[in-house]
């Protein structure tokens, strides 16, 4: 009995306590979840994360699931077992996660998404998504198109997109925003749309093919690369086909749509018309900040938008830095 | 007595099998050569340079990947990743010279996949397991190593590998020269036919006194020669490197080293083989985007054909 009475007596000492630790981020365990950390963009964003979160008192646990959707699921529900006050997440298959998130949505533990949002039918599952709008990209990218084009004098041509993994949503969203600006210059048809899985290697080889397949109606003129690696690939495949490419030499327009160090260099050279800033030091500066508010009492918006902007040669100077992650 | 029967029907009927197999490979073979042959523009300069650069990287991969699968050990799931970090010391070693990085970097695939070779051909450890186990570490001593950032060259001298050589460029070449040499050492040198000896029928080869753990070893640091070389041409061509630039090359690799007809159990192949089944797998992916195919189907359709081939040949080894 008089333990029992201790036991009560502890309980009753401990509940004021957490609800003190509540409306404070310090000793919050924070639970990361990426895709891989071998990808610069999301090993970029993990790390800076951790090192904020940590700074701001936060304990954090980053892991990888190497792309392995069953394997995240897995790290899902350890980080449910184990408690954890948050779970930020970067999901590789969106299907494979939601047993999991329905769990983590009972258990009341908030799920925080960035890179890639989920369709808003399961907008229930998440707690906030932090991070760029990716239509926003595709828009950009588009308009840095049809402006690189104007350059030309342009005003009909035939572009190609060479994408990331086109079952990816933000891909799709990429796309529908890419197509509803070019809808507003008739004169410019995207003629095809190919799958460069993000990756540099493969979308050299796509657009080689490419470029033979449209030589015999005029070639291409322009080409949108959805990031700008793939935007190198696809300028080295111009180049090895001998292909005029640039603005300045009335040739083919490549855009890219999330910025890295070889885009800068591109632009610079004026290999590249255009790319637009998806900095993910950036976008995890902003995500800490916002959790950080979160456990400080404030709400997080289901969208934590981060604004993106378009570099060209005209403001790259001003994007340089950040885009070198 | 139906026991007794039914093997040497069965042992009948294979041969004629075997023929048919054949035949219908050939049939196979010379529709894809006459669907590629009739494609508007696969005949062309132009397409025949962009198919010859994209073939070299995971070409160079494939070559490699047949003396593990020869050797009777299937496949190593961690050459892509040997790939990317091969192309990640290349850059990172520049700045001592050109010559320098390259030789740090074949070094480094080599050790590293040699060890897992030490790994199986000496405890006889399972070969995926293996493979597995050298991936996460990879991965993780890489994602250690540079925070999971890009790496940039750190000195110049990339530019020969953009040069042609005969109009040939420079990557095509490389690959054409590892399965030159992969060939030469699979025909006419003692550890070559020793692999092939070992993949057969290990137990027979140790009996005859073959060291398993040296041959075994042997292929896994050819293989990882091969994979350095291909991070090395990756990492020049792009000028710039991360732990992704070598994702998915260890399947494709395997399925062209199938595709060309390595057995799959050892004991049976060739580089020239491999070479076959890269151009193979690569002709259908280009014909089917040349013909306009939308991308489901151009994956649906290289699959299918890919799943075919192999069991054609399956269907083909068997005695």
């Amino acid at each position: 009995m008089r333990r029992m009475i201790g036991l009560l007596a502890l309980l009753l000492l401990a509940l004021p306590a957490g609800g003190r630790a509540e409306a404070s981020p310090q000793g919050k365990r924070i639970l990361v979840l990426a895709t891989s950390n071998s990808n610069p963009y999301i090993g970029a964003w993990t790390s800076t994360f951790a090192r904020l979160a940590t700074a701001a008192g936060m304990q954090v646990t980053n892991l990888s699931a190497n792309y392995d959707a069953a394997v995240q699921s897995q790290q899902l529900d350890d980080g449910l077992a184990q408690k954890y006050d948050m779970i930020v997440l970067c999901y590789v298959n969106d299907q494979a996660v939601v047993p999991a998130l329905t769990r983590a949505k009972a258990a009341g533990i908030p799920i925080i998404l960035f890179a890639t949002p989920m369709e808003k039918e399961r907008e229930d599952l998440w707690t906030s998504y932090i991070g760029t709008e990716n239509a926003d990209l595709g828009r950009l990218a588009g308009e840095e198109l049809v402006k690189g084009l104007a350059a030309e004098g342009k005003t009909s041509a035939k572009v190609v997109a060479v994408t990331g993994s086109t079952q990816q949503i933000n891909v799709k969203a990429r796309m529908d925003a890419f197509k509803a600006v070019l809808a507003q210059h008739p004169g410019i048809a995207l003629v095809d749309t190919e799958d460069g899985k993000w990756n540099t290697a493969v979308s050299e080889k796509v657009t080689g093919q490419l470029l033979v397949r449209f030589s015999g109606q005029g070639g291409i003129d322009g080409i949108f690369d959805m990031a700008d690696n793939q935007a190198t690939g696809s300028i080295n495949a111009v180049e090895s086909a001998g292909v005029p490419l640039g603005v300045a030499n009335k040739g083919i327009v490549v855009v890219g749509s999330n910025c890295m160090k070889d885009g800068i260099v591109h632009i610079r050279s004026g290999e590249q018309y255009g790319t637009a800033t998806q900095i993910p030091t950036e976008e995890a500066t902003f995500a800490a900040k916002r959790v950080t508010a979160y456990f400080n009492g404030d709400k997080l918006k289901k969208y934590e938008i981060i604004p993106v902007y378009g570099i060209t040669k005209d403001n790259v100077d001003q994007f340089a830095a950040g885009c070198s992650y | 007595m139906t026991e007794l029967t039914f093997p040497a029907v069965l042992r009948r009927g294979l041969p004629r099998a075997r023929y048919i197999a054949l035949a219908v490979r050939l049939a196979a073979a010379a529709a894809i050569a006459i669907y590629a042959l009739t494609t508007p523009g696969f005949l062309t300069l132009l397409s025949a340079n962009a198919l010859f650069t994209a073939i070299s990287f995971v070409g160079c991969v494939a070559v490699g990947m047949t003396f593990i699968t020869l050797t009777g050990n299937i496949m190593s799931l961690a050459i892509g990743a040997t790939v990317s970090a091969s192309a990640l010391i290349f850059l990172a070693c520049l700045s001592l010279g050109i010559l320098p990085a390259i030789l740090v970097a074949l070094l480094f695939g080599v050790v590293i996949t040699g060890a897992q070779g030490f790994l199986v051909g000496h405890l006889r450890a399972n070969p995926i397991l293996v493979s597995v186990a050298a991936l996460s570490l990879l991965l993780g001593g890489a994602a250690f190593v540079t925070g999971g950032h890009h790496i940039y060259p750190s000195g110049a001298g990339l530019e020969i590998f953009k040069d042609r050589f005969a109009g040939i460029p420079i990557d095509a070449w490389c690959f054409f020269t590892t399965v030159a040499v992969g060939q030469f050492i699979l025909s006419w040198t003692r550890i070559g036919r020793l692999m092939t000896m070992v993949g057969s029928n290990v137990r027979a080869a140790t009996a005859a006194g073959v060291s398993t753990t040296a041959t075994v070893t042997a292929a896994y640091v050819i293989a990882g020669a091969c994979a350095s070389i291909s991070g090395i041409l990756l990492a020049a061509r792009y000028g710039s490197g991360d732990m992704e630039i070598g994702v998915g090359y260890d399947y494709t690799a395997i399925a062209a080293v199938l595709v060309g007809g390595t057995g799959i159990a050892g004991g049976s192949g060739s580089t020239l083989r491999t070479l076959v089944g890269v151009i193979v797998i690569s002709v259908i992916e280009v014909v089917l985007l040349l013909r306009g195919f939308s991308e489901q189907l151009q994956y649906l359709i290289t699959g299918l054909l890919v799943l075919c081939v192999i069991m054609l040949h399956t269907l083909g080894e068997r005695r």
